[in-house]
């Protein structure tokens, strides 16, 4: 690699189809500091949401870049095209700039003018995207972003496409989120917090938001995204699947939160066990709806029978950290 | 091509021609306990009819809370998430929440960035270290972050045009030069320095926000709040009043008084003064004799907050019973007058 070429760390690995937000900032972190992300991990995405009337479900309800936790650095810039474009900044530079300071660039960008590392095609319609270097021979920056599976995959941006990819899009404002990991920071769970957080996802419920009366929050969430999938019967498509897609990523971090917790003895193994058979059972579902199965509605109700035995082992995690509350993990 | 006087480079490949702007903003708005109210209300009562603007009014600001967390007792007149009316569509608004490094990275300095955009007609919303800012109340003697407004610039002056609070505790336009603006910016103890830029929309129509009143005025007496809820620290409707009694009487037996405490009571009681007595001269629902009723309240909540000052100035202890007594009529009346409102509703 030349000397001018800047890659910060940025994990691919995983096959993430999650919401943008939360596959960034988890390949981010974990890209950051590997293995070390499972107490940072452990207090994340415990609880969500669903917007019945937006069919939008969520798992990233509060601290969404991690700030807050002093895990990152967060600027943002929200500016009508119109005000950035009298700016005249030079883009290719600016973004330079930005990675010269390990900052990692997430916006708006147009989908033509991304290419697909892998079988270097065109990524399909315009979306979110991370940007985490660049190549100066190629002339061309390094971004991820979901491909047409859902996955996460990396792409290029060429230099001289980046003002029309940036400023010519869909979206009415150029909006960056600009995301600094804090080198020094190593996170480390606070176990009175996750049973906090494990007591409000069981009981539909979060302090911060309980004044919105539109998102149920919790377990009633994924009840009520249940139902309306259901209530879709054969008819079930986008953005349904997507949701349910999500939740399987739900599950994911409460098998890696249940794994990690009973490695540390903080909880009895058969507790992580039961995580992974509950991931398992509703990926597997999920897998048979997004694959046009004859019957979603069969499969839905699987997904609500692992919902159940979840939240019949997690009162007891929640109570059994609640124990010796304020201690901190690894 | 010879430069003009006046003209300054601002960004790689832009001038800004204007040495001097200032953009309407009206010096008496009909809120200023807190800047974000004044800052709505300033920008729409320079800028909108009247009539259109008292209709408007009319909806707003009927409930309120007292936050009761030491330290942070506020009585709030506006419980909405939407300070600025941006999800009402009055104001757009635009952000920038950058390390002052990353400003020129983009192209421009920071106050460079402030003038270009009051130049394109944006408001520019934010906070400094009031510390640095001669005439305010902290000046010169302690670290104090507060937001800011400003609606101009004067390079022949070399002065930011603001409004807000001075140190002699009036609501007023006042100038800072750019070397203060500078310093009280260098001080900000954040990483970020956040900017807002804010903008009447163009043709913007106030939203009717009329047929809520019922409801909130409902919200109000029963102290609750449907519309939205802020901290979990919060009391509402007419409570909150009463919890606002509560923490004025105890700072003022400790010889102290927070008047933001009695100006959010009397401003509150002047909104719905002046929310009743345009209902009845609409003719939208005969009130008449409630007018009576509201601003006979918003006198006594006067006399409240006169009562504050006085307090302040000679720490008599009579003042506080007069005080607690005052604004226990308020409540008296309100709860007596509001329902058969309501009723008429």
């Amino acid at each position: 690699m030349r000397k001018e070429d800047l890659v910060l760390p940025f994990d691919l690995l995983d096959r993430m189809e999650s919401a943008y937000g939360v596959a960034y900032l988890y390949a981010i972190v974990k890209g950051n500091i590997g293995d070390n992300y499972l107490p940072w991990i452990s207090e994340k995405y415990i609880n969500c949401s669903y917007e019945k009337s937006e069919k939008a479900f969520c798992i990233s309800l509060w601290d969404t870049p991690s700030s807050r936790k002093k895990l990152m650095q967060h600027q943002f810039i929200d500016l009508e095209k119109d005000v950035f474009q009298a700016l005249q900044p030079d883009l290719a530079a600016f973004l330079q700039r930005l990675l010269s300071k390990r900052i990692y660039i997430n916006t708006h960008i147009r989908g033509d003018c991304l290419m697909d590392r892998s079988n270097r095609t065109t990524a399909v319609g315009d979306s979110e995207a991370v940007i985490f270097g660049f190549e100066s021979k190629r002339r061309v920056f390094l971004a991820a972003r979901p491909n047409e599976n859902g996955y996460l995959a990396p792409y290029d941006l060429p230099f001289p496409a980046v003002r029309r990819a940036i400023c010519d899009n869909e979206s009415p404002n150029v909006c960056f989120h600009l995301w600094n990991y804090r080198s020094k920071t190593i996170p480390v769970a606070n176990f009175s917090t996750i049973s906090a957080e494990l007591t409000e996802y069981l009981s539909s419920r979060h302090a911060k938001y309980a004044y919105l009366q539109a998102p149920s929050f919790g377990v009633r969430a994924i009840r009520d995204l249940i139902d309306d999938c259901i209530g879709q019967g054969d008819h079930l498509g986008e953005p349904h699947i997507r949701n349910l897609k999500i939740l399987t990523e739900h599950k994911r971090f409460m098998r890696i939160r249940m794994q990690y917790l009973a490695r540390i003895r903080r909880v009895p193994p058969e507790y992580a066990d039961a995580a992974e058979r509950i991931e398992a059972g509703v990926r597997s579902a999920v897998g048979q709806i997004d694959g046009r199965c004859a019957d979603p509605t069969h499969h839905l109700k699987a997904i609500e029978d692992q919902l159940a035995a979840e939240v019949s082992y997690l009162s007891r995690v929640a109570e059994l950290l609640s124990q010796g509350a304020g201690e901190k993990g690894e | 091509m010879r430069k003009k006087k006046g003209d300054k480079k601002i960004f790689m490949n832009q001038t800004v021609k204007k040495s001097k702007i200032e953009l309407p903003f009206s010096e008496a708005p009909k809120s200023t306990v807190f800047y974000y109210t004044a800052f709505l209300l300033g920008i729409l009562q320079s800028s909108v009819p009247a009539e259109e603007l008292d209709r408007y009014l009319c909806g707003k600001y009927i409930n309120c809370c007292t936050q009761i967390t030491p330290g942070k007792q506020k009585l709030h007149i506006s419980i909405d998430e939407d300070k600025f009316g941006v999800e009402e569509g009055i104001l757009s608004r635009q952000s920038l929440e950058m390390k002052p490094e990353t400003y020129a990275d983009l192209g421009a300095s920071f106050f460079d960035f402030i003038k270009q955009m009051l130049s394109l007609g944006y408001y520019v919303y934010g906070y400094c270290n009031e510390e640095y800012i001669p005439g305010k109340s902290a000046f010169g003697k302690y670290y104090f972050l507060h937001d800011y407004i400003l609606i101009g610039y004067d390079d022949d002056g070399k002065y930011f045009s603001s409004v807000g609070y001075l140190g002699d505790g009036k609501f007023q336009k006042y100038g800072i030069s750019y070397r203060d603006f500078q310093a009280a910016m260098r001080s900000v103890r954040d990483v970020v320095w956040r900017l807002h830029f804010y903008k009447l929309k163009e043709n913007v129509e106030l939203p009717d926000s009329l047929p809520e009143i019922r409801s909130e005025l409902r919200d109000y007496l029963a102290s609750t709040s449907n519309r939205c809820k802020m901290d979990k620290d919060c009391i509402y409707g007419i409570s909150a009043i009463r919890a606002m009694q509560s923490i004025a009487v105890h700072s003022m037996r400790e010889g102290e008084l927070d008047l933001r405490l009695t100006r959010a009571c009397m401003e509150h009681k002047f909104l719905t003064h002046h929310r009743i007595a345009y209902l009845h001269r609409q003719g939208i629902r005969p009130l008449g004799r409630f007018a009576e009723d509201a601003l006979n309240v918003y006198r006594l909540a006067q006399r409240v907050h006169f009562l504050g000052i006085k307090f302040l100035m000679t720490k008599e202890a009579g003042i506080c019973a007069s005080l607690k007594d005052d604004l226990d009529r308020i409540i008296e009346k309100e709860a007596e007058y509001l329902p058969r409102v309501i009723e008429e509703l």
